[in-house]
This record gives C-alpha cells, sequence and structure tokens, in this order.
C-alpha cells in the first residue's frame, strides 16, 4: 500500500472516530440529568455522573512522586539504572514559596543488575517491580519527612497487571516485596493524615465505561454496543468540560477477582477509588485515583481530592498535570548518557577485549 | 583559601568539547563574567582559559508557548514552579596555554571533563599576559584588580595601535599611554614621543592644568603649531622630495637633485641657505633640463610653494623635538588642507626616521591621530603623500627603535600593510561591521567571540590583542592624570562660550563706536 493512501486511510478513520464519538456523547448526555443513587447500585456511588469541581487555594504542602529508569541489555546481563525522586512545594498565598527534595535536588540513579536466568518477559517485569519499589520507598520517607498534606504519585496507586509475574517466576518474592511496600505506603499515608493521590497521564482504563454500559445503559443495548471498545478517557473529553469530574468509582468491579487486588489485604484493596477529572479546555481527562474508607462520604473525599488536583493541573489549557509531578519528572528523568558512565566504568575495570556489548550494538557501519 | 574552596566550577562536555579550541564549564559557585580569565590544574601544571561568553539555561522557560500559556493567569512561573533551582550558568571559554616548568605553552590536547575551574590567580594572570613590573600602567584587568602593566617594549616596539569608534575614549587612552611615558623615570630607559594631531586633542599636555588634582606636563612637552612650521629647504633631499611629491618621473629626480646639491654647495660656500624661491629659479635658469620635464617640475615647486610650509630653515629643528623624556605635539588643527598636512607629517616622519637611523636622535614613538588621513587605504599614491614613510616606518622602524602608535576610527580606511604591522592593536568600542570585519583579519589571535565583545565594549573598556600580552585581554583604562582636552567639553558648554563670545565681541564694537 502507498504511504499517502496509509495517510488518507488514517486521517478518515480518526476523523469518522471523533464524529461517532461526539454523537454518542449526545446520546449519553440524558444520563448526566439522572440521580445516580436512586439506581441503588453499590457502583453508583456518587449523586450525578458529572459533577463539577472548584479550585482549591493553593496553602499547604504537597509532594509529588515519580522515577525514572533506563536499562542497557549486555551480553551476560543488564544493567539497570532507576531513580525515584521527590518533590515538595510548600504554598503559601497561593504562590510557591520554598521547594524540597527527597533524596537531594539531584539524586544520582541507583544501578542494579538483573536476576540471573530470567525470561524476556521476566526481566520487563522485573524492572518495573524494582522501579515501583524505590518509587515506594521515596514516597514513605518523603511523607514521613515532610508531613505533606497531599502525596501525588505518578500513575497509578496500584500496581498494574503486568508487574505481576507467573507463579513459578524467579522473581515472585520481589512481586509480594512490592505489595508489601504498597500497602506500607498507604498505612504510612493514613497515620500522617496525607492524602495518597495518583495520576495517570495516558489512561487506557475502560472501567468508567463498563459501569455505564452495566448499570446505566443495560436497557439500551445497541447505545452500550456503541460504546464497545471505547477508553474512558476518551469518552470523558467529549462529556466533561474544563473544571468538572467524572463521579467517582472503585478500582475494579471485585477486587477478589482482580489479579493484584486480590494479593492486597481486604482494607486496602476495597479503598481504591478513581475518578476522571478534565482541568483544561484541550487536553483529555486525567485520571485520578486515592483511597477511600468507609465512614467518610465518597463525594466530599472525591470532590477534595479533585479539587487540589484541578488546582495543580489548570495551568496551561493544553497540558492538564500536576505542577507538582512535573517538577518531580524533571528530577527523575534518565537520560542514555546516565547509564553510559556506569557501563563504562565496569568495562574499565574488566580486562581488555571483554565482550560485554551485544553483537547488534556492535556493528561497524 | 584552598584550592577547592575557590572552585567555581566545573568542566563538561558539550558538542564543542572539551577541545583544545573551547570548553565549557557549569559555574556552581558565584559568578562569572565575560572577558575573565580562569584557570584550572592541567598535566603538571595551569591552564588559564579566557570566558568568552556566559549563558544562563532554565528548563521550564526553554518552550515560549509553556511560559506564556503558564502565566497567563497572572502568576509567574517562579510562583508555580521551584524555577530558580533550575537556572545553570554555563560559560563558555577559550583556553589560551598553560604553564609547564615556568614555560608557557600552546594547549594541544584537551582538559577532562570533571576538571575543577578557579578564578585565576593574580600571580599566574600577572606571569601569563607578560606583565611587567616597571611596565607601562594603562588600566586594570577587568574583574580581577590587576594592574595592566605593559613592558615598553613588548608594546611599543612592534607599534601599537588604538581603534575605536569616535567618541569612546582613543585620545583618552592614547593621553594615558603618553602620561606613562612622561612620568618613566630616567633609569628604567625612556623614548621621545611626537604626537601628529589633526585636532589639537593633545595640546593640553602643555598647558599648565586649572583643574585642582589635575598632573602637569607642561614642562615636559612642547607644543608645535601648524602655522609655524617651516620645512627648511636645504634640508631636502630629492628622495624627501620625491616623498612629498609622488608623481616625479625619473629624469625630474634627477634633475631635481643635481639643482638642489649645486645650491647646497653654493651655501657651504657662503651664499648662505635658499628657498624654494631660489630652487624654483634654479631650476628655470637651467639649461640642462628637457623643456618637456622642466615645466611639470616648475609646476610641482609652485604647488609646493602655494603650501607656504617652505622655508630656509627648519621650524622647529629636528633635534630641539625628538629628545628623551619629552612629548612633542604637533597641533596640526589650524589647517585645513589635507595635502599641506600630509607634506607636514610625510617631512617630519622621513627626517625623524631617517635622523634615528643615524642614531642622532633617541628612540622615539610617533602617534598618529587620525591615521587613516595619513596613510589611507584605496587612495592614489599623489593624495596620500605620507603613506609610503609611514608603511617604511611601520616595516623597518622595530630595528631602528623607531615606534609606531596608529589611532583611528576608521580602520577600514587605513592601509592594511602598515596596520597588519602593528604588533598590539587596542580596540576600543566598534560596531561598524565593516571594520569589526577589518579589524578580526588584521588582528591575530582574535576569534569571533572576541570580536562579538568588541561591540558591547562600555567607555573606557578596551580589548588588548597581540604581543603585548599574547593573548586577548579585556580591560578597563585608568583614569588619566592630565587635564582633559578642550575637545572633551559638552555641546551646552561649547555653545554658551560661543554665545558669550558674540556677546562681548558686540559689546566692543558699541563701546567703539
Amino acid at each position: 500500500m502507498e504511504i499517502t493512501s496509509v495517510i488518507n486511510e488514517a486521517v478518515t478513520t480518526i476523523s469518522e472516530l471523533d464524529k461517532k464519538r461526539k454523537i454518542l456523547s449526545e446520546k449519553l448526555l440524558p444520563l448526566t440529568k439522572l440521580n445516580l443513587l436512586e439506581s441503588g447500585s453499590p457502583e453508583l456511588a456518587e449523586e450525578k455522573l458529572i459533577i463539577p469541581v472548584e479550585k482549591s487555594s493553593l496553602n499547604c504542602k504537597i509532594a509529588g512522586v515519580d522515577s525514572g529508569f533506563i536499562d542497557k541489555d549486555l551480553f551476560a546481563l543488564d544493567l539497570v539504572l532507576i531513580r525515584a525522586v521527590g518533590a515538595v512545594f510548600n504554598y503559601k498565598k497561593e504562590k510557591l514559596a520554598k521547594a524540597d527534595y527527597f533524596p537531594s535536588f539531584y539524586a544520582f540513579p541507583e544501578p542494579s543488575l538483573s536476576k540471573a536466568g530470567l525470561e524476556a518477559d521476566e526481566f520487563q517485569c522485573s524492572k518495573s517491580i524494582q522501579r515501583l519499589i524505590k518509587e515506594v520507598e521515596t514516597a514513605k520517607a518523603l511523607i514521613e519527612k515532610f508531613s505533606p498534606e497531599f502525596c501525588f504519585l505518578d500513575g497509578s496507586i496500584v500496581p498494574q497487571y503486568a508487574d505481576k509475574p507467573r507463579n513459578e517466576s524467579g522473581i515472585k518474592s520481589d512481586y509480594h516485596e512490592m505489595l508489601k511496600q504498597f500497602q506500607s505506603l498507604y498505612k504510612i499515608a493514613e497515620k500522617n493524615d496525607c492524602e495518597l493521590v495518583g495520576c495517570v497521564e495516558d489512561s487506557r482504563g475502560s472501567r468508567f465505561r463498563q459501569i455505564l454500559q452495566e448499570q446505566l445503559l443495560s436497557n439500551q443495548k445497541n447505545l452500550s454496543w456503541q460504546l464497545e471498545g471505547c477508553y474512558d478517557a476518551i469518552l470523558l473529553d467529549y462529556l466533561l468540560k474544563p473544571g468538572e469530574r467524572s463521579f467517582a468509582f472503585n478500582y475494579t468491579a471485585s477486587t477478589k477477582e482482580h489479579p493484584i487486588l486480590m494479593d492486597f489485604d481486604e482494607k486496602w484493596s476495597k479503598s481504591v477509588r478513581a475518578f476522571y477529572l478534565k482541568p483544561v479546555s484541550f487536553d483529555r481527562p486525567l485520571r485520578v485515583e486515592f483511597l477511600h474508607q468507609n465512614g467518610e462520604s465518597i463525594s466530599k473525599h472525591a470532590s477534595k481530592v479533585a479539587s487540589m488536583v484541578f488546582a495543580q493541573s489548570c495551568m496551561h489549557r493544553e497540558y492538564a498535570y500536576p505542577s507538582i509531578l512535573i517538577e518531580a519528572d524533571l528530577h527523575a528523568k534518565l537520560h542514555s548518557q546516565e547509564i553510559e558512565i556506569v557501563y563504562d566504568k565496569i568495562l574499565n575495570k574488566l580486562n581488555k577485549g571483554f565482550k560485554l556489548r551485544l553483537r547488534r550494538d556492535s556493528r561497524p557501519f | 583559601m584552598t584550592k577547592d574552596e575557590k572552585n567555581i566550577g566545573t568542566v563538561i562536555s558539550s558538542m564543542d568539547g572539551p577541545s583544545p579550541g573551547s570548553l565549557e564549564f557549569v559555574v556552581n559557585n558565584g559568578k562569572v563574567h565575560r572577558g575573565q580569565f580562569v584557570e584550572m590544574d592541567f598535566g603538571k601544571g595551569t591552564l588559564i582559559a579566557l570566558v568568552n561568553d556566559v549563558q544562563k539555561t532554565n528548563r521550564y522557560f526553554e518552550r515560549a508557548d509553556s511560559v506564556k500559556e503558564f502565566e497567563k493567569n497572572g502568576s509567574a512561573m517562579s510562583e508555580q514552579f521551584p524555577t530558580a533551582e533550575w537556572e545553570y550558568l554555563v560559560a563558555k571559554t577559550r583556553p589560551l596555554g598553560y604553564f609547564e616548568n615556568e614555560t608557557i605553552k600552546r594547549v594541544t590536547f584537551p582538559p577532562s571533563p570533571g576538571t575543577r575551574i578557579r578564578l585565576a590567580s593574580k600571580e599566574n594572570l600577572e606571569r601569563f599576559l607578560n606583565f611587567d613590573e616597571n611596565g607601562l600602567l594603562l588600566g586594570e584587568v577587568d574583574h580581577h584588580n590587576l594592574p595592566v602593566k605593559l613592558g615598553m617594549s613588548s608594546l611599543l616596539k612592534k607599534h601599537v595601535c588604538f581603534l575605536a569608534q569616535s567618541g569612546f575614549g582613543k585620545s583618552y587612552s592614547v593621553s594615558v599611554l603618553l602620561e606613562e611615558l612622561l612620568d618613566r623615570p630616567k633609569e628604567q630607559g625612556r623614548i621621545a614621543t611626537i604626537v601628529l594631531d589633526p585636532h589639537g586633542e593633545y595640546s593640553c599636555f602643555a598647558i599648565p592644568p586649572s583643574e585642582k588634582g589635575k598632573k602637569d606636563y607642561s614642562k615636559k612637552t612642547r607644543l608645535v603649531k601648524a602655522s609655524d612650521i617651516k620645512i627648511g629647504v636645504p634640508k631636502l633631499s630629492v628622495g624627501v622630495v620625491a616623498g612629498i611629491v609622488p608623481g616625479l618621473s625619473a629624469p625630474q629626480k634627477r634633475d631635481l637633485g643635481r639643482i638642489l646639491n649645486e645650491l647646497k654647495k653654493q651655501m657651504k660656500d657662503g651664499l648662505g641657505p635658499f628657498d624654494l624661491n631660489d630652487l624654483r629659479d634654479a631650476v628655470a635658469r637651467d639649461k640642462a633640463i628637457k623643456e618637456n620635464s622642466k615645466g611639470p617640475l616648475i609646476g610641482w615647486l609652485d604647488m609646493l610653494r602655494e603650501l607656504r610650509l617652505f622655508g630656509k630653515i627648519d621650524n622647529p629643528s629636528i633635534p630641539d623635538l625628538i629628545k628623551p623624556g619629552q612629548l612633542t605635539v604637533v597641533d596640526l588643527s589650524d589647517t585645513i588642507n589635507l595635502k599641506k598636512k600630509q607634506v607636514i607629517v610625510s617631512y617630519f616622519a622621513q627626517r625623524i626616521f631617517n635622523e634615528r637611523r643615524s642614531n642622532r636622535i633617541p628612540p622615539f614613538l610617533m602617534v598618529l591621530e587620525e591615521a587613516h588621513q595619513f596613510a589611507p587605504q584605496m587612495a592614489k599614491s599623489e593624495t596620500a603623500i605620507s603613506r609610503s614613510i609611514i608603511r617604511t616606518i611601520a616595516r623597518e622602524g622595530r630595528k631602528f627603535g623607531a615606534s609606531l602608535c596608529l589611532v583611528s576610527q576608521r580602520p577600514v580606511q587605513l592601509d592594511t600593510t602598515t596596520l597588519s604591522q602593528c604588533g598590539t592593536h587596542i580596540i576600543l568600542r566598534i560596531t561598524n561591521p565593516y571594520d569589526l570585519k577589518h579589524i578580526g583579519e588584521s588582528s591575530e589571535g582574535l576569534d569571533s567571540k572576541s570580536i562579538d565583545m568588541i561591540t558591547s565594549l562600555r567607555v573606557g573598556e578596551a580589548l588588548l590583542v597581540g604581543e603585548a600580552t599574547h593573548y586577548p585581554l579585556f580591560f578597563k583604562v585608568r583614569e588619566r592624570k592630565s587635564a582633559e582636552s578642550k575637545h572633551e567639553k559638552s555641546l551646552e558648554k561649547a555653545g554658551l562660550e560661543f554665545e558669550q563670545g558674540l556677546e562681548e565681541k558686540d559689546a566692543e564694537t558699541a563701546e567703539l563706536l
């Protein structure tokens, strides 16, 4: 196929999808008028599908944690560098008054070597687990040292499916260590009265859409069918206006069936909630996750979290992401030169002529 | 202070270096300025580099659209992000050379990234820049608080030039140099100085200052007005005349030489000195000269007579003008005729140079203000009478202790051959791109960054390039001790004085009537 025809086809497909989704969202508009609580479903814990959010005033201490990793495949093993960095913004009268960092403004990344004999998928999983452990450890230390009122994580506050190794895998113990660390983080956040908030940049979640299909569109099969395959963030991009959020919902329909949450203590597995927030006109909604214990009003709690995320993410009309996480990302991001430094040092200490580099990385031309 | 405490930065790895010709360092302690010198350990020695640019970077301000967006709500970026934490100062430097075993060597191998940088110490800079304890104090190295003391020989022997656009301190800087030469004690070796001054800017040296605190150089200065100058015709050789009248043909030169020799012989025989009229008459009377040669020759001599510059004896006499530790200012400001000025310059330059070659006068420095008028680049030899002798002194003067100091505001119009012979260039602010290009082409050791810096020099700041220091040096010209020239008065004051003069004249006329 010629490149121009591929481009034309892509443009047509995207435009048609956009048109369809607009029509679809218009069809969904009546749902926004419903009182969801009348349904009696535990999945629909807030009154409205779409809820306006008030921007919180910034007069508090907010932390953000991000991590970066970079790896280099070598012949006998793989070299991994991980850097997890926390930033703390102290706001006074809506202005940033001071910034602190953990472990420091510039932290040299921690190098580690992959476990011997891992399969390719296990190696990917192992790297991700190591990175999450470092990130969570940093978040824990940050909360204990600086007592922020909010602690933002870059990404979900729950490990992802891909982070779970096979049952017989050699990195299973690492996985359990990761779960331990996550639950320890939840506990420390709770103890320190710190709101743990996960912000997912480009979420591919579809839980919101599933709830719609199952709870609100069960009688409209045709409409429900049309929603199939649509990510939440795309669907809600049409439904939400800037300064609005979706209702908050449970992270999963059944914690016992969720591959990760099934391994958590029940206290935590049942407390993970999420909603989508649209902070600015020209960016997609942001998926926000937080921990909610029964007893408090979910609506009030979600609005409190949404207010802070909104205040932190509404400065740029084309880029909705909390400023504290932008700062943490600048510190955590790793560059290829950094792993080359470690690699060169290893090579220097080895005998001359040691064949460490992969053949595919050593092509002469 | 330990070496570590003196560290101000660290060499970083960049697209351009570190290389023997360029290195960058991140400033991690204090400030660094353009034109400052830094040093670093290099092998067993110390490498000196010149900071030729300083750049601030900040990741938060790299994208204009983002900055605008984040600030549209009225809050500055710094109120939303810790922007100050991300600000880095990167200094771009040019490695100049390094000391090893007390000798300065060229950098042929780069220092490693990670090398710690210090501000250059005074001791190292003094050695590196070839400063001389008994040298001429011209100013202070910018940001180093170090006096610029240049050895007289290293600065003047291979000639020096001062280049700047009008109003940026050429004459002021030259005056500082003149003061240093006049203040020089006999024991350190003195030279004579003659200034050929088209605007009378240096006449002030000959006048006791009325201002308090200003040093009086009048006793060491001799002022000669152009209107008082007479060139003694008996002292003219055919070579000198050919220098003044570039159109003379070989037969004309031969005939004129013969007639001059006859007149000189008659003078020695008791007829006394002769003048231009006598010479003209002798030429007219001579029967050996062909008529087609005689006519033009008489024409040339008439042209010279019209200048009213020639007499029976020299006034002043050359040995009176050139004395060690003395400044002679030849004030040409009362002469409008450029040709006459060029004849004076040509004659004095030739006579002084010849006298010096014969060791009848001391070594000297000839300061040529508005040098482009006397050694123009693009003029024909008929309208550039003095260019040839200036070129000769520029080429050969070094061997005889005859130094030139060229001063010009239009380097592009100054004779390239002459300019290229100047071993040291002292450049003040210049913005004209043609002049800058010309300077870049004629000044060895000037890189594009240094040329860029010339355009941003402030009044009194100068860049020195060449033999005197071996390496480019930015410095502040010191305050002058002598009274400033009357030309330096403000427009307001000049206007006021003019009108007061008119009123006085009117009053005098009224009184008379």
